[in-house]
């Protein structure tokens, strides 16, 4: 976890560090770190392994602005991390076995938007959607070779958010997403016994940028 | 004179012993005192190790003929339901007393009484009247919810001779790996294995033999033995681990084994594991609720007030429920008669009240395939599994009924799957029956059993498969999951698929996986 949560800041970290130079030439470029929450779509799914359909989410990214309007373009990552345990679903019963569960999931996620910049100098709202890539990796106790999960499945995003010029290279904004990422889930396990095959969710992210 | 005097006194005594008896097996409580605890101080019991070259029983009779020779001329007696009574359950809000009024005039009844441990009546009627009928006559009443014959059940296992000290049955399932997720459960639960007794106690009991006896048709007559004192004592493997012990045949607290199976079944449930002696169970840290229901062939020698009757049956499952175990095992059951709503009944009281119920599914695969009557309740009750068995190889054992009711599979040994070697059974430690069915000696060598004695054997029946899953529902519980009908789902979901895609009828859904049950559900996988 902690080699993860490094290699996300430097993720954010290089992409503050390329803004600058870049931004005479009239595309702006700029570096986000990002926290949030994220409403995974499986939700009895995660509230029965995990007590909690809902997690913390952390991660950054870079976008890129073009010079014609507000076209942009942004890739970026995040990551979620639980543990929680083994379970038995039973109709809407649930009985937890004691047995770890640990899940990461790291998604990319890869965008194409448009930024609202004629509305106000300092507050820029902004849409934009597209290909997510999530990693996905479950692991627990007593499992042997084939039991444990490490796969990538793809899906797609939608966003909308609003982004505050607190300075001339500083940036806070919140954005809303929404991600689809089917047939991640329901083959086995407890998504299947609740038929949740959505890997995706609605997330709340709080966005700190650095550069135009 | 004199001495042809006492000679007629001593036939009076002994016919008037053997209609006493007999009298108490067709009617209800009080029980005579035909058996007396001696002492509960007895020598250490004797671990004679594996015999591998014993005597070997042939396959119990479906159900077991009379022996006694005060019943052998009883025409009413087929082997299938006791004379002279009948099992009837009035509807709830009935007048009892004015139902049991009527219900007698019906039938001619002489005596009616709601045993313990029951929701239901037994009405005596007189032995020339056929209970088949009278039961039938009774069900046509308004007032009355069922009424039945009192069926004869028998245990479910076949013997074989041993060869090999090997359990195979355990790593077939994968119970090494099963183990490491949950080992051996723990005392919290109480498994009840409703049987023919269980080697839980050291005592000398005295037992009066009055009759002799015929073993097999056309056999000779086995000389009554007079007063005898029969030793019993713990089985080692088993340990001091018994809660609530109630003998339904005996009527009292004291459910020793004089057969041989209810001990063997209670090693598969619980044997003491990992100990560095003898062999293993599957929850080995259980503990065991020993309750006889069924009558070994000594229990009939010794005039036992009850035989394994559906009514005792189901007393003997209210009473494991109502005593606090989890789970039931009924390596037990019949073929013949009619259906069983007493023992329906009960078992759907014990799922009611969360506690997880294994059945045998029978053993006449090759004698008709009859289902166990008292497993026909199962695949229509979440919480309760008809279970049927596999040989070494995994396959069907040839003995396994199949029918629509078989669930589950688990291992009950197959000796032909093993080139008709005895290792192909279940190996447990139980009686000795060397020392224990001296009935299969010549008259001349007959004599009282011994039942401190121990040694391990190869079983195979349903009987055997039955304890397989028994130990996995404590083992579930253990793990966390208290629910019968999420025990059943969980074991179901997890089994291994046999035989054509799905259920059928001869694995049911499956070979029992415990790890996998064991180890439930993650998020994805």
């Amino acid at each position: 976890m902690r080699v993860w949560t490094i290699r996300l800041l430097m993720v954010a970290v290089l992409g503050t560090g390329v803004a600058v130079p870049a931004a005479a030439q009239g595309v702006d470029i700029k570096g986000y770190g990002m926290v949030g929450g994220m409403n995974f779509a499986a939700s009895e799914s995660f509230d029965a392994v995990f007590g909690s359909s809902t997690g913390l989410i952390f991660g950054g990214g870079a976008e890129v602005g073009l010079p014609w309007g507000g076209l942009y373009f942004g890739i970026g990552a995040w990551r979620y991390s639980n543990d929680g345990e083994r379970v038995f679903v039973s109709g809407s019963d649930v009985f937890p076995l004691g047995i770890p569960l640990s899940v990461d999931i790291t998604p990319i996620e890869v965008t194409a938007g448009w930024r609202f910049k004629q509305i106000s100098p300092r507050l820029v709202p902004y849409v934009g959607g597209g290909w997510s890539s999530y990693s996905y990796k479950e692991t627990s106790d007593f499992a042997v070779t084939g039991d444990d999960v490490d796969e990538r499945f793809n899906g797609f995003h939608i966003l909308g958010g609003v982004e505050f010029k607190a300075a001339r290279w500083l940036g806070i904004g919140g954005e809303i997403v929404f991600s689809r990422v089917p047939n991640a889930l329901g083959v086995s396990g407890v998504s299947e016994a609740f038929d949740e095959d959505n890997l995706g969710g609605t997330s709340y992210r709080l966005k700190i940028s650095v550069g135009r | 004179m004199s001495t042809s005097h006492a000679r007629l006194r001593s036939v009076a005594c002994g016919v008037a012993l053997a209609v006493l008896g007999w009298s108490s097996l067709s009617g209800q409580e009080p029980a005579p005192a035909a058996r007396a605890l001696v002492s509960e101080a007895a020598l250490p019991a004797i671990d004679r190790g594996l015999r591998a070259q014993d005597i070997v029983r042939d396959p119990e009779r479906v159900p077991r003929r009379p022996l006694r020779a005060d019943a052998l001329d009883r025409s009413a007696v087929d082997g299938a339901y006791l004379p002279g009574s009948v099992i009837v359950k009035f509807k709830d809000g009935a007048d009892r007393g004015a139902a049991v009024s009527s219900t007698m005039a019906q039938v001619a009844g002489t005596s009616a009484q709601q045993p313990s441990w029951a929701d239901f009546e037994i009405v005596n009627i007189a032995d020339s009247m056929d209970p088949e009928v009278a039961a039938a006559a009774l069900r046509a009443r308004g007032d009355v919810e069922y009424a039945q014959p009192r069926y004869l059940n028998h245990t479910m296992y076949r013997p074989n001779d041993p060869l090999y000290s090997n359990q195979w049955n355990f790593p077939a399932i994968d119970m090494e790996r099963a183990w490491d997720i949950q080992p051996g459960a723990s005392s919290n639960v109480i498994v009840a294995v409703l049987d023919t007794g269980v080697a839980f106690k050291n005592a000398t009991f005295r037992y009066n033999s009055t009759v002799p006896v015929q073993i097999e048709d056309g056999g000779p007559f086995y000389p009554a033995l007079g007063i005898v004192d029969v030793p019993f004592a713990i089985a080692p493997e088993l340990g001091d681990r018994f809660v609530a012990p109630r003998d339904f045949i005996w009527n009292d607290n004291d459910p020793v084994d004089m057969d041989g199976h209810g001990t063997h079944v209670s090693g598969t449930v619980g044997q003491l594991t990992n100990n560095g002696v003898g062999v293993a169970g599957m929850a080995f840290n259980v503990r065991i609720m020993p309750v006889k229901v069924i009558s070994g062939t000594w229990d009939d020698i010794f005039g036992s007030p009850f035989a394994g009757t559906d009514d005792v049956v189901a007393r003997g499952v209210r009473y494991a429920v109502d005593n606090g175990a989890k789970v039931i095992n009924m390596s037990l059951g019949r073929e013949q008669g009619g259906p069983a709503p007493t023992v329906d009944d009960a078992i759907r009281y014990a799922v009611q009240r969360g506690v997880f119920v294994a059945i045998a599914s029978g053993n006449t695969k090759e004698e008709g395939n009859q289902p166990n009557v008292l497993g026909n309740i199962a695949p229509s009750l979440a919480g309760a599994v008809t279970v049927g068995a596999v040989g070494r190889s995994l396959e069907v054992a040839y003995y396994s009924t199949t029918s629509p009711a078989v669930e589950l599979s688990a291992p009950g040994g197959d000796f032909r799957q093993s080139g008709g070697q005895g290792s192909g059974g279940i190996l447990q430690q139980t009686l000795d029956l060397d020392l224990l069915e001296t009935f299969n000696r010549p008259p001349s060598q007959f004599g009282p059993p011994r039942a401190d004695s121990f040694a391990y054997y190869y079983f195979q029946g349903t009987s055997m498969a039955t304890p397989h899953v028994s130990g996995f529902a404590a083992l579930l519980i253990q793990q966390g999951i208290t629910s019968p009908a999420a025990i059943e789902e969980a074991m179901k979901k997890s089994a291994t698929d046999k035989g054509p895609p799905g259920r059928d009828d001869a694995y049911g859904f499956g070979l029992i996986s415990p790890r996998a049950a064991l180890r439930g559900m993650g998020l994805a996988r």
